[in-house]
């Protein structure tokens, strides 16, 4: 897991390098949460209709699940390497394609909880034990439609729902707090009904232990990871800057070096 | 049409499709002798139709056949952006179920009418559009919809929609539907308007002036062979709807006429480009908007003049 982590945090430098892309505090934030869910947690290969599903509801911090996919040699190279080009069908947000590990269309915030849960309720339906995890960024749950779902998941106990909340406390705007009623995340999923976890988004451990409790509770599952944007490159972290900004020339190699000498993070 | 539809929905339930009706906390009265039978194929999602979007698109991925019930402004417009990312382009087979289309609600406000719906669906890619002229219409449209492998979107009456067809009608879906098939003029409509479209065919041919009536039940994929053919045929053609004549059912022919180098004489009838002012019941509406079958009858007669 770790290793994973650090090889997927440069190889999403240097996609964003090479292309332009931005949104690297994002991907950073969400890495070791993917990292942890790819090692062991997630179950079953694309081609298995029981496997468990992963939806990027934060679709924008899409370099770092392309990398983990194509790392787990679910995302195949040639598909891989055309990131954000033109051609490409790797863009920057995913398009549905489960073949390649892409659940759905991400990118428009919002819609990952309600079809997370859909698929929950008809796996229910059908006497599966496959299980669905979505993971929301903290500026996402701005919007109703997470609530609507929060409590449709609520309501139909759907436990082999994991919804994953990367809290990086920044938003496309500002800073979390500043823009939208600062609530405590797990008081409010609490209070909608759900079973709630809460780690450092960046302890593999802690995610690990989380994430391996789904199931244990007769209520949906959510995981209130508290992340940093920008994770892994010191000069990156809590910045807002780096919700756009793409690395170039000493940024690139400064924060190259970090990650490649980094310890364990 | 509510009636028939779930009527039609149940009956195909008990044929084994794997059908699962979503509602946004609609269907009073209409769904409600179901409830207890039909139990484990209907989800009232509560008031929360982005939502019920999201989740037909989750239950169809694992193969579900999900149809969305709710009043159209609530199940196509609000939600837009769920239909658009959640069920359009990953082509997810969910059937959208709008009810009161046009002004069938008319007295409950603007809020309530729908008559923008059919310019927004059909213009979203992998989107079939269906607007049935009457109960038969609609049960056969159901049941054809069945094998389509993408979206749908049915366009519904309310519950007071008048028969046209007798016993079965003759709807092939993706096909412009005859009605009254003599005549150098054409009515073509769409929804529930067809009853007074036949009023006025009456009228025509009692003033010994025969007109041919088209249903155009299916709206996309649009039928342009069966409009061209329609035309090869027809000198004067008119279109009518309960719908805002910009991008409607008028639009639609309009481009396959001009494409076609028409000949003839063509008019569009329909809904002006505005909210209602003034409110009143649906009848009233189509009267005041002037969709009533004496003025459908004499824009034939003026078009042949």
């Amino acid at each position: 897991m770790v290793e994973l982590a650090k090889a997927v945090r440069i190889d999403v430098l240097n996609m964003c390098e090479q292309t332009g892309t931005g949104h690297l505090g994002s991907a950073y934030s969400v890495t070791d949460i993917l990292a942890v869910l790819y090692s062991g947690i997630l179950r079953g290969r694309p081609a298995d209709p029981e496997r468990d599903r992963l939806i990027l509801s934060k679709g924008h911090s899409c370099a770092a699940l392309y990398a983990v996919l194509h790392r787990k040699g679910i995302l195949p190279e040639d598909v891989f390497e055309t990131f954000a080009r033109n051609g490409t069908r790797i863009g920057h947000h995913p398009h549905f394609e489960p073949a390649i590990g892409l659940e759905a269309n991400m990118g428009s915030l919002g819609h990952g909880l309600p079809i997370a849960a859909g698929l929950a309720f008809a796996a229910r339906k059908q006497k599966s034990d496959a299980r669905v995890f979505v993971i929301q960024s903290d500026g996402e749950t701005n919007e109703g439609s997470v609530w609507e779902a929060a409590l449709f998941a609520a309501h139909h106990k759907l436990n082999r729902l994991c919804m994953t909340l990367d809290a990086n406390k920044i938003q496309a705007m500002g800073f979390t707090k500043d823009i939208l009623f600062p609530t405590d995340h797990a008081t409010r999923w609490q209070a909608f009904g759900w079973e709630v976890i809460e780690v450092d988004g960046h302890d593999h451990r802690a995610l690990w232990d989380a994430h391996s409790r789904l199931g244990a509770s007769p209520k949906p599952l959510a995981v209130i990871a508290h992340t940093l944007k920008g994770k892994g490159v010191s000069f990156m972290e809590n910045q807002l800057l780096w919700h756009y900004r793409c690395p170039k020339g000493d940024d690139y190699r400064a924060a190259l070096q970090e990650l490649s000498g980094s310890p364990a993070l | 049409m509510r009636s028939t539809f779930f009527q039609s929905f149940f009956r195909l339930v008990d044929e084994g499709h794997p059908l699962h009706l979503l509602t946004a906390d609609l269907g009073f009265g209409v769904l409600t002798p179901y409830l207890d039978k039909y139990a484990g194929h209907i989800t009232n999602v509560g008031v929360a139709e982005s939502n019920m979007i999201g989740l037909a698109a989750g239950m169809a991925m694992r193969g579900f056949r999900p149809f969305c019930y709710s009043m159209v402004p609530f199940l196509v417009f609000r939600t837009l952006d769920q239909i658009r990312s959640d069920l359009c382009a990953p082509r997810l087979p969910v059937t959208l179920v709008g009810v009161g289309s046009g002004l069938s609600y008319g007295m409950e406000g603007m809020t309530h009418h729908a008559i923008e719906d059919i310019a927004i669906t059909r213009a979203l890619p992998n989107m079939t559009v269906l607007s049935p002229g009457d109960p038969l219409e609609c049960e056969a449209l159901l049941r054809q919809s069945l094998n389509l492998l993408n979206p749908c979107y049915l366009r519904l009456g309310s519950n007071n929609d008048i028969r046209v067809h007798i016993e079965t009608a003759p709807v092939v879906l993706g096909k412009l539907g005859c009605v009254r098939e003599n005549g150098e003029a054409a009515i073509i409509t769409t929804g529930t308007l067809l009853p007074r479209c036949l009023k006025a065919v009456q009228a025509l041919a009692e003033a010994g002036i025969p007109c041919r009536l088209y249903s155009a039940h299916t709206l996309k994929p649009f039928d342009e062979v069966g409009v061209v053919a329609v035309a090869a045929t027809c000198k004067a053609i008119v279109s009518v709807e309960e719908h805002n004549v910009i991008n409607g059912l008028g639009t639609a022919i309009t481009e396959v006429l001009f494409q076609h180098h028409y000949a003839g004489r063509f008019i569009k009838l329909g809904i002006p480009d505005e909210y209602a002012s003034q409110l009143g019941g649906r009848d009233w509406f189509r009267d005041h908007y002037r969709l009533d079958p004496d003025t459908i009858a004499s824009t034939v007669r003026s078009l042949l003049g």
